[in-house]
């Protein structure tokens, strides 16, 4: 059952360390001014659900889909690789092939260099898939231009105003979190996001 | 072509922080910013300079008013001297 923000969700798949937090602040931010929704496995704190089962409900209620798989690469520690963004990505991929009324999910891959991918997910080769280089900046300009194409809206903004206000934003955040003696690096996703969202609606009075 | 966007909220949020205090924080943060701004620039404007009009007898030299400088227009000129504001 799709909820009434189905058409508005965009599902973020992408990795949750301290290294990527930068690039998925900024992602998020956009997702936002372009007048989406953020989701992503990080919003469910409930220790009862299986995580897996998660994904599964925020993938089947969201209509967009954002993959970065640009993280997949070994362990330091264990040596394994990481494959839960490529997992989460076929799981997307096998929604919109195989559900009768999830036709309409549409995607974007990122990845850190180009053509990266072909060594370790070949199948995906005949896909659009862009190159963020770990820059921010680049990030937000990907993901508008792909949500202006896939949406086909007309009211999302340029990448150099969502980028513009982001370093707003960036300026106002410390001294936001601060009245509630939180510090920006440990806030959680859903604490951001309530932020982002008021935020963005203050910014445009 | 309309360019006012909507953001859309999330139904449900499960942080630690309520809606309605954060939406109170953010107006006064960003209110701060603007007012803040706005100091800035107008302490970083340059100064105008102001401009006066001197009348000047044409062949002495010596100042004398505006009005007597308009009515002997063959032997005084009227001046127009810049003050540069600091």
């Amino acid at each position: 059952m799709k909820s009434r923000h189905y058409n508005d969700n965009v599902f973020i798949n992408c990795p949750f360390d301290t290294a990527y937090k930068p690039l998925f602040d900024a992602l998020v931010f956009a997702v936002y001014d372009c007048g989406f929704i953020s989701r992503c496995a990080l919003e469910e704190e409930d220790a009862s659900q299986v995580r897996i089962d998660k994904i599964y409900s925020i993938i089947a209620d969201c209509r967009y889909g954002i993959h970065d798989i640009s993280r997949t690469e070994l362990d330091k520690d264990s040596g394994f690789p990481r494959f839960n963004m490529p997992l989460e990505l076929g799981i997307f991929l096998g929604a919109k092939k195989f559900g009768a009324e999830h036709k309409g999910k549409k995607c974007l891959v990122l990845d850190k260099e180009p053509y990266r991918y072909q060594q370790f997910i070949s199948d995906i080769a005949g896909q659009d898939i862009q190159a963020h280089g770990n820059l921010s900046e680049t990030i937000v300009k990907h993901v508008r231009n792909w949500l202006r194409t896939a949406s086909g809206r007309k009211t999302i903004p340029s990448s150099s105003v969502i980028w513009r206000r982001y370093q707003d934003f960036l300026k106002d955040l410390p001294q936001t979190v601060q009245r509630y003696n939180l510090r920006v690096e440990e806030l959680i996703f859903n604490d951001y996001t309530l932020v982002v969202e008021e935020w963005l609606v203050e910014e445009s009075k | 072509m309309s360019r006012e966007r909507t953001i859309k909220k999330r139904t449900s949020t499960k942080g630690k922080l309520s809606r309605s205090d954060v939406k109170r924080t953010v107006r006064e943060v960003i209110d701060n910013r603007r007012a803040a701004s706005k100091t800035e620039s107008s302490a970083t404007q340059t100064p105008k300079a102001t401009t006066i009009k001197v009348g000047r007898d044409a062949k002495t030299g010596k100042f004398i008013s505006c009005n007597e400088a308009k009515r002997r227009k063959n032997t005084a000129v009227v001046e127009t001297i810049t003050i540069p504001k600091k």
